[in-house]
Formats: structure tokens, sequence, C-alpha cells
């Protein structure tokens, strides 16, 4: 009996001294999209790569324990598993990256003192719902629309058609609005304005209007996903449109290359996005780094992820404690902190969101190049 | 005028599209009372197929074509046999269900055994072509998908009104006792059904992987909910009735797009589904529908 007794309680003091191990741990909930429409646009693997490299280097830091599960794109699930994450004690969570999950989930989070911190957030509604504890690892959607505007008018195009869709929220409607207003701003002309459906698979009746203009605009500029803008690109150049087509980040992924099929079909494409990719630039680099260790890394939204990863790590330390509220506050400590996407990445003036530099990615015989990369002056609906 | 045309022949396109589907749906329908939500993974299927196959090396656009019909017909028919024949005298509750679940098990496996994200497949791009006649340009997919879902329609016409097979799927769908106590074998029927249901989802994949130049894991799951639509318009378990309540709802789509204003753009679902209920509550039973029984149910 005695050695019974003497057995538990070395076991609950091992049990205790694990969970104190544990509680000084910087805990990660990710409910990422590994299935559904946004799986193209998961940050986990960025993530997961960014966190094991640090945890290798183990330079002083507390240890990073990511926890991830597949939200299925589905706003409702990412809410709740946004829930079983803060009851694991995380410190730092994110969901599926549009307001309808990230608001409940930061809601959720408040009482926890938890941050929740998404990588590839860029929806202004997320910056103007007053959550002081959200972060957007992007940069908002006007900042994005303005920088293809400037871009698109400095290759001289005059006129543009927008595609907008209610279905994204402000993501496929305002941002084209936000893009029509900065282009006339500049002195350009939106001449006709044009709805489509999220998951459109025929663009004809739309091509078919664009075609029926008195004449044919410089430039299209839509904000929707892959494979939808693949399948317009395709149908747009089947119909013998060779004019500019410009769009928003969801452009960025390799699978738009893929989809378009022909290189000819790309050279006058344009899209704003979250830091240069597929020109050797650094991102490049650390994703094929992750690559050969072995991550299923796609591509810009994974180097968001790894920024969130690095930039909670290095607040954590700059902090002393992994304790919610402390961490959140160093994460927006002035001078920022370097990241994958930008040499420095900083929190301290804008508080939601970060201040850095929007690439504009065009395309050269199928390859990409980079436009621009300026950040733009005249930018609508943000202040 | 040309606009006008263009968008006709647009109406034309999207309505052939879901009548192909819809005629899917209405097939096995009519013999099983079956909806068959999984009809959008038997499209899936195929265009997994090609794309496999010009993965390894296809290069000839025409065994693509025949890779992707036959494939999506014995996925049909593995449907059938591992899936909805256990379930054959289930409650239609239960059938529905089972659908759905194939549905989602079969989207789950595109998923973990090929990718989540967009797979490009170009070997149908050449049937992506414009091609002019006078002052009118139109795309030859278009012209294509509307007469290749015509003569489908009439190949299915002709093989239930003269072939003993087609007899007996129409005889079944009457009353499929009947039809058994004649000596026709029930699994033969029904097998068979599955199979036409497939190479019509095996022809709507040929065009959808033109017009996409890719795949994705759910490709096939939003058309089918449109063909069930298509099928409610027509009258359920009607195949005429599918083929015009495809075609109505392509026109439907299609006219709200052009003849709506942009800034009620966002109405356009609500709309749609408005005409499809105000269509509904003037015939019930859908437009080539038969009046059901409703007893006590009536006013």
């Amino acid at each position: 009996m005695g050695k019974l007794v003497l057995g538990a309680a070395a076991l609950a003091a091992g049990l205790m001294q694990a969970a104190s191990a544990g509680a000084d741990d910087l805990k990660i909930g990710l409910a990422v999209a590994m299935t559904g429409t946004y799986a193209p646009y998961s940050e986990a693997e960025g993530a997961r790569c960014m966190a094991d490299r640090i945890n290798k280097a183990a330079d002083g830091g507390p240890k990073i324990e990511l926890m991830i599960e597949d939200n299925r794109s589905d706003p409702q699930l990412s809410v709740s598993l946004g829930q079983k994450f803060l009851d694991a004690g995380a410190q730092v969570i994110t969901g599926v990256p549009f307001p309808d999950a990230l608001i409940p989930t930061a809601q959720i989070a408040e009482p926890y003192g938890a941050t929740v911190f998404s990588a590839p957030n860029t929806q202004l509604e997320m910056q103007q719902a007053g959550l002081d504890n959200f972060i957007a690892g992007a940069v908002p959607d006007p900042i994005n629309a303005a920088a293809v505007a400037n871009a698109l008018y400095g290759k001289g195009a005059l006129s543009v058609a927008l595609l907008v869709s209610p279905d994204a929220g402000s993501y496929s409607e305002k941002l084209p609005e936000w893009f029509g207003e900065v282009f006339e701003h500049l002195g350009g002309k939106v001449v006709t304005k044009l709805n489509y459906s999220w998951g459109t698979t025929d663009w004809s009746p739309q091509i078919a209007s664009i075609k029926a203009l008195p004449e044919k605009p410089d430039a299209i500029h839509v904000c929707g996903v892959l494979p939808d803008v693949g399948i317009l690109l395709r149908q747009l150049r089947a119909n013998g449109y060779d004019g500019w087509v410009a769009g928003c980040d969801a452009f960025d992924d390799k699978s738009l290359e893929g989809t378009v099929g022909d290189a000819a079909s790309l050279d006058k494409v344009m899209f704003a996005t979250h830091g240069a990719t597929g020109m050797d630039s650094p991102i490049d680099q650390f994703l094929e780094q992750c690559k050969a260790d072995g991550y299923k890394v796609n591509g810009i939204f994974d180097a968001l992820g790894a920024d969130m990863v690095q930039i909670s790590y290095e607040a954590a330390k700059k902090a002393g404690t992994t304790e919610a509220a402390a961490l959140r506050e160093a994460m927006r400590a002035p001078g920022g902190y370097p990241g994958t996407t930008a040499p420095v990445i900083s929190f301290a003036e804008k508080k939601g969101y970060p201040v850095k530099a929007v690439p504009v990615i065009g395309f050269a015989e199928g390859n990409r190049v980079l436009i621009t990369d300026t950040p733009p002056t005249y930018v609508p609906a943000l202040d | 005028m040309d606009y006008l045309f263009q968008q006709l022949l647009n109406a034309l396109a999207f309505g052939a599209e879901y009548s192909l589907v819809a005629l899917g749906l209405a097939v096995v329908f009519s013999i099983m009372g079956l909806v068959n939500f999984a009809h959008g993974e038997i499209i899936g299927v195929s265009a997994y197929s090609v794309f496999l196959a010009a993965a390894l090396g296809l290069t000839s656009p025409l065994v693509a074509v025949l890779l992707a019909v036959g494939a999506a017909a014995l996925a049909a028919v593995a449907f059938e046999r591992v899936a909805f024949r256990p379930v054959r005298y289930a409650p239609t509750t239960t059938g529905l269900l089972t659908a759905f679940g194939v549905s989602i098990v079969v989207q789950n496996l595109f998923m973990l055994l090929i990718s989540p994200k967009p797979q490009s497949v170009s070997i149908l791009n050449g049937l992506n072509q414009m091609w002019f006649f006078g002052p009118f340009a139109v795309s030859s997919l278009q012209v294509l998908e509307l007469v290749v879902a015509a003569l489908a329609i009439v190949g299915l016409v002709l093989f239930l009104n003269r072939s003993t097979l087609g007899l007996a799927i129409r005889a079944a769908s009457r009353d499929f006792a009947t039809v058994r106590l004649m000596g026709i074998r029930a699994n033969r029927v029904i097998a068979t059904a599955f199979a036409i249901s497939g190479a019509l989802a095996g022809i709507a994949a040929v065009f959808i992987i033109a017009r996409r130049g890719s795949v994705t894991p759910d490709l096939g799951f939003g058309l089918v909910l449109k063909a069930f639509v298509a099928c409610v318009i027509g009258g359920f378990g009607s195949l005429a009735g599918a083929a015009v309540g495809g075609m109505l709802l392509g026109f439907i789509e299609v006219g709200l797009l052009v003849a709506l204003p942009q800034q009620y753009g966002g109405f356009k679902e609500a709309l749609t589904y408005g005409i499809i209920v105000a269509l509904l509550l003037y015939r019930p039973e859908g437009l080539l529908g038969r009046r059901a029984e409703l007893g006590d149910k009536e006013a």
C-alpha cells in the first residue's frame, strides 16, 4: 500500500512538472482550411515550418506548440475550433480569414485575453469592428486595391470594367469598387460594373456584356478565388479579349498558371499580394527550404503563416512571458519584428494590421515579375 | 442584336449543361425514387480520371473524352452496387442520406489522395475555340455543348422507346413490381439506369474540364444542386421535364444577369428562386410532372 501511495505521489509530481513546463509554452491554435473553397490559401504548412525551425534553434525563447485542425472552410466550425484551442490554453488563435468567422472568434477569445492573429485576413470590416484583440497579418483590402490601381494606370490603362460579387462580402464587392475609386482619382474611368456569383464556372454572360460595350475597356478588375479567375482568364482570351486583367491576392496561387495553361494568356495579368514570390525572392528561398525539409508549402499564404509564428515568438521573447495580454502588447511594440514577407513587420502604428509594401505582380512569358512595390499614397475607405 | 444573340446562346449553353446533369438525376430517380446527390461526384470521378490519365502521359483528346464517359458510367454502376443497392428497399430518406454520404466520402478521397487545390488539365483545351459566322463570334464549346446535349437527349429517347432494356426502364419507372413479374431482372434495369446516368455525367464532365482547364474535389457538387432545381421545375421523375427544367433554369439565370440593373445584382439568387417558387405555386408537380395525390393536405 505504501509503495502504491509513493508511486502515485511520484506520478502526480511528474505530471505537475510537465504541466508547469507546458504552461510557459507559446500555444498557437490554427483552424485552417485544409479542404473546401479556401484550401489553396491555407497558411498552416508555413507556420509549421517556421515553428519547427524556431524550436530547433532553441535560442532562449519559449517552446512553440502549434495546434492545427481543418476548418473545412466552414466559419461555424472555425469558431468551434477556436473555442477548443482557447480551452487548451492557446494565447494566439486563428480561423477562416473572413469576418463571419473572425469576429465571433475574437469575441470568445476576449475573456481569455487571447489574440486572434489572422495571417491572411484583409477585410476592412475586421479593422472597423473595434476588436482590440484582433491582428491581421496582411494589409487591408483598400491598400491592395489602391496598389493595383496605381500599377495599372502606370501601364497606360485608362478604362476599366469591374466584376463584383456580394458573395464574399467586401472582399469581392468593395475591393473592386475601391480599386475603381483610386483608378478614377488617378484619371482613369470605370466604364461598367458587372455582377457574378462566387464559384462561377462559366463567365460567358459577363464576357458578352463586356464585348457589347461601345469601346473595349483597357482592363478588367476582379477579386475572385481560384479556379474561378483562372476560368475567367481562359474564357476572356478565348473570346479575343487582349486587355489587362487585374486582381487581388486571391490570384496568388500557383494553380493560376496551371489553370490558365497558356503563358501568353498571362502576359497582361497583374495582382497585388503580400510578398513577391516566383522570382527567387527571400520568400521563395524560405518556401524552397521548407519544401526541401518536407513541408507541403504552397506560396505566399504559407509565408504569412510563418510571419505570424515568428512575430508571436519574438514578441513573447521581448515580453519575457507568454501571458496572453502581455504578449499582444509586445506584438505591437515599436520597431516591429523581422518577418518572411518583409524585412521588418510592425504593428505599432496601426495596431490591427502591419505597415509594409504591397507588391504588384505581373507576368512575362509565363514567369512572374515584380511590377511595383511601393505603398500607395491615396487609399480610400481606410481612415 | 449581336449582344442578344450572344446572350441567347449563353442561355442555351447554360441550359444544355443543366439539362445533361438533370437528365442523369432524373433517370435514376424515375426508377429508384432516389435523388442521387452523389451524381456530382460521378462527374468528379470522370474529371479526375482524365486528370490522372493526362498526368500519366495521355495526349489524345478523343481518348480523353471516351475515358471521361466510360469512367463516369463505371463509377455510377459501382456507386449503385456498393452504396445504393443495400438500401434499395429502405425509406427514401435513407437513400438521400446515403447519396450525401457517398458524395462527402468521394470528395474527401479526392482531397486526401490528390489535393484540395485546383489541378490543371489542359488535354481538352482544344474544344474551346472561337468560331466566326459572319458578324457573329461564338464559342465552339457552347455550340458543341448544345449539339451534344441535344444528341444525348435524342439518343436517350430512342433508347428508351426502341430497345427492350429501354422499354423495361420506362415500365419500371411506372410499376417496378409488374416489370419484375414479367421476368425482367431488377438489378440489370437499375444498373443500366445508373450507367446511362453516369454516361450523361461523363459528357457533362468533358465540357466542364474543357471550360475550366482544371479539376477540384467539389467541381460537380454545385452543378448537381442546380440540376436538382431543374428537375423540380420540370417535374421530378419526368425525363422531358428534366431537360425542359434545365433549359428554363439556364434562361432564368442568364436572363437575370442581363436584365437586372447592376446595383441589384445581389438579388440575383433571390429572384431566381422567387421565379421558381412562383412557377411551382402555379404547377406544384413541376412543368411536366405527374400530379401526386396529396389527400387531406389539399385545401
